[in-house]
C-alpha cells in the first residue's frame, strides 16, 4: 500500500469517526434535527478531493456532505461545531449538517438544485480563465429531478468546466433504484454529448485515478464530464429509516474498503488512528464549550423618514430598463445577462435587452427554455463573484424556478452566515391587459413576498429605474424585479394630476408618493401598474375636491411601513390596490402593518381592490372584468371618503 | 329653457340664521311679476315679505311653518310652467351615487351637506357647488354642536331655530356678563290703588305699562342700568328704549317702546298695546324689535311669584314683574350686570321704583 492510499484511508477513517461520533451524539440526545451519514461511501469523497485543486476548484455537495467537506477541508472542528449549532461552526451553527460553506465548498439540502448552481460556479471559473473547475456530487436518487437535465444540456452546450460525480448507492432514501430508475445512468449524460466514466469505491485507487483523469479532461478541454461512482451506504439514509435487507448490508459491510483496511493489521498504523480519534474527541469537546451565535432581531434601520424630489428617468420605462442594463454591463465587467431570446436581433419578448448583445456579445446569453436551470446557473455565477441578471420571459414562469429563488438564492447569504454574496437579479414582466390569458397575465407577487433573504421590487409607473439599478449593484442578496407589460410604454416624467407633487423616500428602493398640496383625505397604496389607475382616479377626484395621497412602494418585500404610517395617521382611510388576485394578498400585509403602527385618531378604515380570484381570461372584455379597474378604485375611494 | 332662478331666504339681521314660512301669497305654478310678494317669512324678531326677483312662474316646496336656513332657496322662478327640473334630494338609504360628469356637487360638497344637514334643494338653480359654497350656506345655518358626554338614554329635544338663536345670543352675553339679582316686595294694595287712580284719569293701565313708564323715568338717573359693557369698559345708552317680553302662543318676542322716557303714561300704554296687537297679527317689523336698552319681563300672568330674569345682549339690566303672594306682596326682581353696577345701587333703584309704583295714598 503506497503512502497516498494509506493517507486516503486515514482521511476516510476521520470521516467515519466524525460521523459515528455524530450518530452517538444524536443517540445521546445532544443534537437536534437529523443528519445523513456517508458511512461506506467515504472513498468517493476522498478520491474526488484528491483529484481536484483546492486553490482554484470548487466542490458543491448535497445533503450527504460530511465526507466531501472533511476530505476537502480537513476541518472536523468546523463541521462538528456546525452540526452542534455553535458559533464556532463553519457557518456559525446556522447551516447545520446539510448547509455548509467553506473556501471552495458549498452544500445544500435540496435534491437536484445544486447542479445548476455548480454549473454557474463552473461558468464563473471559465469566465475567470484561471483553469478552475467545479465538481458537483449527486446521488442516483437525484436523477429524478428535471433541473439536472436542464443543466446537463446547458453545461454541454456552453462547454462549462463541470465535473458531475454521481455516487450510485442504489437507493433513493429507502426506495430501491429498481423501483425508480429507468434506462441507464451514464446514457443520460451521454445523450447530451457529455463524456462519461464509470468507477466504484471498492477499487478506490482506480477511482482516484479515474477522477483525476476526468478532472483533467474538464479542465483541459473546458467541457463537462460525468462520472458514475458505484458505492454503498452502510448506515441508514438518515437515522432509523433503514428497511434494506440486513444480509445485503452485511455483504457490503464486509466488502467495505475501510473495514477491510482496518481488519488488515499489517497496513494499520494504530497510533495514527488513535490520534485521529483523539482529534475528533477534542473537536467535540471544544465545540461543546463554544458559545451559540447571537440571533437576536436586528434593528430595522433608521427610524427617521426623509424625503427627496425624484429625478425621473427620461423616455419610456422600457427604454430606462434597457439603458440601466446597458450601463451595468458597460461599467461592471462582472455583470452579465441571461434569458430566453434576449440577444439581438430579437432582444427579449418585450425588447428590454434590445441591442445589448451587440455591445456585449460574451455577456448577453440566450438560454434554452430552462427557467430553473438558468436561475440556478445565475446563483452559481453570483457565488462565483459575478453579477448575473436573468430575464424570465413571463412572470408566470417564476413558478418553474421557485426552488432556485426560495431554497438557494434566498438562503445562501443567511444560512452560510454571511460568508457569501448571492446577489442575483431576476427580472420578469407580469400583469394582464394584453389578452395573454390565464398563464401569461398573472401577478404572482403574493407568492414570492415574505421570503427572508429575497428582495421583491415591483416597478410602478414612477419607479426610478436608473437609481434602483445603481442601488442593486451594492446588494449581497438576491432581488426579484417584477415589471409590468403595460408599464413598459409609460414615462416616469408624465404630467402629475393638478395640485399634486411627487416626492420619494431617500431609501435605496424608495417609496414614491404623489402628495396633494392640500390635506389628504384618503391614503391609496398602489402596487405596480395600479399606480396608473391611482393617478387617474386622483386626477378625476380633483373635481370632487377629494385629495388622495398615493403611495407607490418599490420594495414590496421587505416593506417600509413608515410612509404608510405617516399617511394614514393624517387620513385614517386606506385603500390598497393591486393587480394580483384578491385575498391573502399584498394588501393583507399593508393593512396589517398600517393597523399595527396606526397613530391616527378614530378608527382606521380600509378597502382592498384586487383582481377577482379566478384565472385571468384571454378575451379582452372578460379580462377587463376580472382585473381591477380605475372605476372600482374610484368607487372604493368615494365610498371610504364618505364614511 | 334656462335654469330656474332661486329665491333665497334673505339675511334680515345678523343674529337670525333661520326663517319660518308664515304664508304663501301665490300658488305653485302661478304666473308672477317681478316685485310681487311671494311669501311671508318670520324671523325671531320680525316678519317680512319676499318678492319675486323676476317675471316667471313660481314654484316652491316648503309649506307654512317650515324652517329654512338663511341663504337657502325658498322658491324658484322658472321661465315656463312645465315640471320643474330640480334634482331630487339623495335618498338617505341608497348608496351615494358616484358623481357623473356634469355632476353639480363635488363629493366633498356632498359630504359637507350631509354633515351640515343640507340637501340639494338648498342649492338648486346654481352652477357647480363646491365645499366653499356649502360652508357659506352652512355658516348661516350652524346648529349647536352636540354636547359631550350625553348620559345614556337621553332623548334629544328639538329646538326651534328661534330658540337656537336665543341660546346663542344669551350665551354670548353670559360668557362676559357678571349677572346679579336683587328683589324687592311691592305692596299689592298700593299698586292697585295707583292703577285705579291712573285708570280713572287715562283709561285702563296695566302693571306692566305702569312699570315701563316709571322705569323710563328713573333710568336717566341710573345710567349703569341702561348701559352695556363692551371693549373692556362700561357704556351708557344715549336713549331709553324699553323692550317688553311677550309670548302669547307664538314664539317669544321683545318689542321695544322707543324713547319711552319722553312718553306720557297714556302714550306708553298705547304703544304697548299697539305692539302687542302687531305681535298677534305677526306684523312686527325689525325696527320695532331692535334697539332696546332695558327690558321688562312680566310673568305675573303665569302666577309666578318669583323668578330670575336673564340679561339680554347689549343691556345691563332687566326687570321682572312677579305675581302677588298670599301676603299681599308682589316681587320686583332686577337682574343687572355687576360689571356696571352693584347690589346696593340696584337695591336703591328697586326702592325708588317701588316708591313710584305704590300709591302712597292707597
Amino acid at each position: 500500500m503506497n503512502l497516498e492510499t494509506r493517507g486516503h484511508l486515514h482521511t476516510a477513517y476521520l470521516v467515519r469517526t466524525v460521523e459515528e461520533q455524530l450518530l452517538q451524539l444524536f443517540a445521546d440526545g445532544k443534537l437536534s434535527g437529523t443528519t445523513h451519514t456517508c458511512i461506506g461511501q467515504e472513498m468517493a469523497a476522498v478520491a474526488l478531493a484528491a483529484a481536484l485543486d483546492r486553490r482554484r476548484d470548487v466542490v458543491v455537495s448535497n445533503h450527504r456532505c460530511h465526507g466531501h467537506y472533511l476530505a476537502w477541508t480537513d476541518d472536523p472542528d468546523g463541521l462538528l461545531a456546525e452540526v452542534m449549532g455553535k458559533a464556532t461552526g463553519v457557518c456559525g451553527g446556522l447551516g447545520g449538517s446539510q448547509h455548509l460553506s467553506a473556501a471552495g465548498f458549498f452544500s445544500n439540502g435540496i435534491q437536484g438544485g445544486i447542479v445548476p448552481v455548480a454549473a454557474g460556479l463552473a461558468f464563473a471559473r471559465k469566465l475567470a480563465a484561471g483553469g478552475g473547475i467545479a465538481a458537483v456530487c449527486i446521488g442516483d436518487g437525484t436523477l429524478g429531478e428535471g433541473v439536472v437535465y436542464e443543466t446537463l444540456n446547458i453545461a454541454a452546450k456552453w462547454n462549462l468546466p463541470l465535473l458531475i460525480v454521481l455516487e450510485n448507492n442504489l437507493y433513493a432514501q429507502s426506495t430501491s433504484q429498481s423501483e425508480t430508475l429507468a434506462g441507464d445512468i451514464c446514457a443520460r449524460a451521454a445523450a447530451f454529448g457529455i463524456a462519461t466514466f464509470h468507477g466504484d469505491t471498492w477499487r478506490h485507487e482506480d477511482l482516484t485515478a479515474l477522477l483525476r483523469s476526468a478532472a483533467a479532461t474538464v479542465r483541459g478541454d473546458c467541457r463537462p464530464v460525468f462520472v458514475r461512482v458505484d458505492t454503498y451506504r452502510l448506515a441508514a439514509h438518515s437515522k432509523g429509516d433503514d428497511d434494506r435487507d440486513p444480509q445485503e448490508i452485511d455483504r457490503y459491510r464486509r466488502r467495505d474498503p475501510l473495514n477491510q483496511f482496518l481488519a488488515n493489521d499489517d497496513n494499520v498504523d494504530e497510533p495514527e488512528l488513535a490520534s485521529i480519534r483523539d482529534r475528533v474527541a477534542r473537536a467535540i469537546e471544544r465545540a461543546a464549550q463554544a458559545p451559540v451565535l447571537d440571533v437576536a432581531p436586528r434593528s430595522s434601520g433608521a427610524a427617521v423618514l426623509s424625503w427627496r424630489r425624484p429625478s425621473p428617468d427620461a423616455g419610456t420605462q422600457l427604454a430606462a430598463i434597457n439603458r440601466a442594463l446597458g450601463d451595468w454591463l458597460t461599467e461592471d465587467p462582472c455583470a452579465l445577462l441571461l434569458g430566453e431570446d434576449v440577444r439581438s436581433p430579437y432582444g427579449g419578448a418585450f425588447k428590454a435587452t434590445r441591442g445589448l448583445s451587440d455591445d456585449h456579445p460574451d455577456r448577453v446569453l440566450n438560454t434554452p427554455i430552462s427557467e430553473a436551470g438558468i436561475v440556478g446557473i445565475a446563483n452559481g455565477l453570483a457565488l462565483g463573484g459575478r453579477r448575473p441578471v436573468v430575464e424570465i420571459m413571463f412572470g408566470d414562469f417564476l413558478a418553474l424556478c421557485f426552488d432556485q429563488l426560495l431554497n438557494h438564492a434566498a438562503k445562501f447569504h443567511g444560512m452560510y452566515n454571511g460568508r457569501v454574496s448571492s446577489a442575483i437579479v431576476v427580472r420578469t414582466p407580469m400583469g394582464g391587459g394584453r389578452g395573454y390569458g390565464p398563464t401569461h397575465s398573472q401577478n404572482l407577487e403574493k407568492h414570492l413576498v415574505g421570503v427572508p433573504g429575497l428582495s421583491v421590487l415591483v416597478l410602478h409607473g414612477r419607479a426610478p429605474i436608473a437609481s434602483l439599478y445603481r442601488a442593486l449593484r451594492a446588494s449581497v442578496e438576491p432581488t426579484l424585479i417584477i415589471e409590468n407589460k403595460l408599464l413598459y410604454r409609460e414615462r416616469a416624467d408624465a404630467a402629475l394630476p393638478p395640485g399634486y407633487e411627487l416626492i420619494e423616500t431617500t431609501e435605496p428602493y424608495p417609496t414614491t408618493v404623489l402628495r396633494p398640496k392640500s390635506e389628504p383625505d384618503v391614503t391609496v397604496v398602489a402596487f405596480g401598474r395600479m399606480s396608473l389607475l391611482a393617478e387617474q382616479v386622483a386626477a378625476e377626484l380633483v373635481a370632487e375636491e377629494i385629495a388622495l395621497e398615493l403611495l407607490f412602494p418599490l420594495s414590496v418585500s421587505p416593506l417600509d411601513a413608515r410612509p404608510l404610517h405617516e399617511s394614514v395617521a393624517r387620513t385614517g382611510k386606506l385603500v390598497v390596490v393591486e393587480e394580483g388576485t384578491a385575498h391573502f394578498d399584498l394588501a393583507s400585509e399593508v393593512v396589517a402593518r398600517a393597523v399595527e403602527g396606526y397613530r391616527g385618531s378614530g378608527r382606521l378604515r380600509v378597502r382592498r381592490i384586487a383582481a377577482q380570484p379566478r384565472p385571468i381570461p384571454s378575451a379582452l372584455a372578460l379580462e377587463l372584468a376580472v382585473l381591477p379597474s380605475a372605476a372600482s378604485l374610484r368607487a372604493a375611494c368615494l365610498e371610504i371618503y364618505d364614511e | 329653457m334656462s335654469e330656474p332662478i332661486a329665491v333665497r331666504v334673505p339675511q334680515i339681521n345678523p343674529n337670525d340664521e333661520h326663517a319660518v314660512v308664515v304664508r304663501w301669497h301665490v300658488a305653485k305654478g302661478d304666473r308672477v311679476r317681478a316685485g310681487q310678494p311671494l311669501v311671508t317669512l318670520e324671523t325671531t324678531k320680525t316678519t317680512f315679505d319676499v318678492d319675486a326677483p323676476s317675471d316667471g312662474y313660481a314654484f316652491f316646496e316648503h309649506e307654512p311653518n317650515a324652517e329654512l336656513a338663511v341663504g337657502a332657496p325658498v322658491a324658484w322662478i322658472a321661465d315656463n310652467d312645465g315640471p320643474l327640473q330640480i334634482a331630487a334630494p339623495a335618498s338617505a338609504a341608497a348608496a351615494p351615487p358616484a358623481s357623473e360628469p356634469g355632476e353639480r356637487f363635488t363629493r366633498k360638497a356632498r359630504k359637507l351637506m350631509k354633515e351640515r344637514g343640507l340637501s340639494e334643494v338648498d342649492f338648486a338653480g346654481d352652477g357647480k357647488v363646491d365645499a366653499d359654497a356649502v360652508e357659506r350656506v352652512a355658516a348661516r345655518a350652524t346648529k349647536p354642536a352636540a354636547t359631550a358626554r350625553v348620559p345614556p338614554g337621553a332623548v334629544p329635544l328639538e329646538l326651534s331655530p328661534s330658540k337656537i338663536t336665543e341660546i346663542q345670543t344669551l350665551k354670548r352675553v353670559h360668557e362676559q356678563a357678571v349677572p346679579s339679582t336683587v328683589a324687592a316686595a311691592l305692596r299689592v294694595d298700593r299698586l292697585e290703588a295707583r292703577l285705579r287712580r291712573e285708570g280713572a284719569e287715562h283709561g285702563p293701565v296695566s302693571a306692566l305699562e305702569l312699570a315701563l313708564y316709571e322705569t323710563a323715568r328713573l333710568l336717566p338717573e341710573w345710567p349703569e342700568l341702561n348701559g352695556f359693557y363692551s371693549d373692556g369698559r362700561a357704556w351708557a345708552h344715549s336713549t331709553v328704549a324699553i323692550g317688553f317680553a311677550v309670548n302669547l302662543g307664538r314664539s317669544l318676542r321683545v318689542p321695544v317702546v322707543k324713547d319711552a322716557g319722553t312718553l306720557s303714561l297714556r302714550e306708553v300704554a298705547r304703544a304697548v298695546r299697539n305692539l302687542t296687537l302687531r305681535y298677534m297679527r305677526e306684523e312686527l317689523t325689525i325696527d320695532e324689535l331692535t334697539g332696546g336698552t332695558f327690558t321688562i319681563t312680566d310673568l305675573s300672568g303665569e302666577g309666578v311669584v318669583h323668578f330670575v330674569p336673564v340679561l339680554n345682549e347689549r343691556q345691563s339690566a332687566i326687570l321682572g314683574l312677579c305675581a302677588a303672594r298670599n301676603d299681599g306682596s308682589r316681587d320686583l326682581v332686577l337682574t343687572f350686570d355687576h360689571r356696571l353696577s352693584d347690589g346696593m345701587r340696584a337695591a336703591r333703584f328697586l326702592a325708588a321704583l317701588r316708591a313710584r309704583l305704590e300709591d302712597a295714598t292707597g
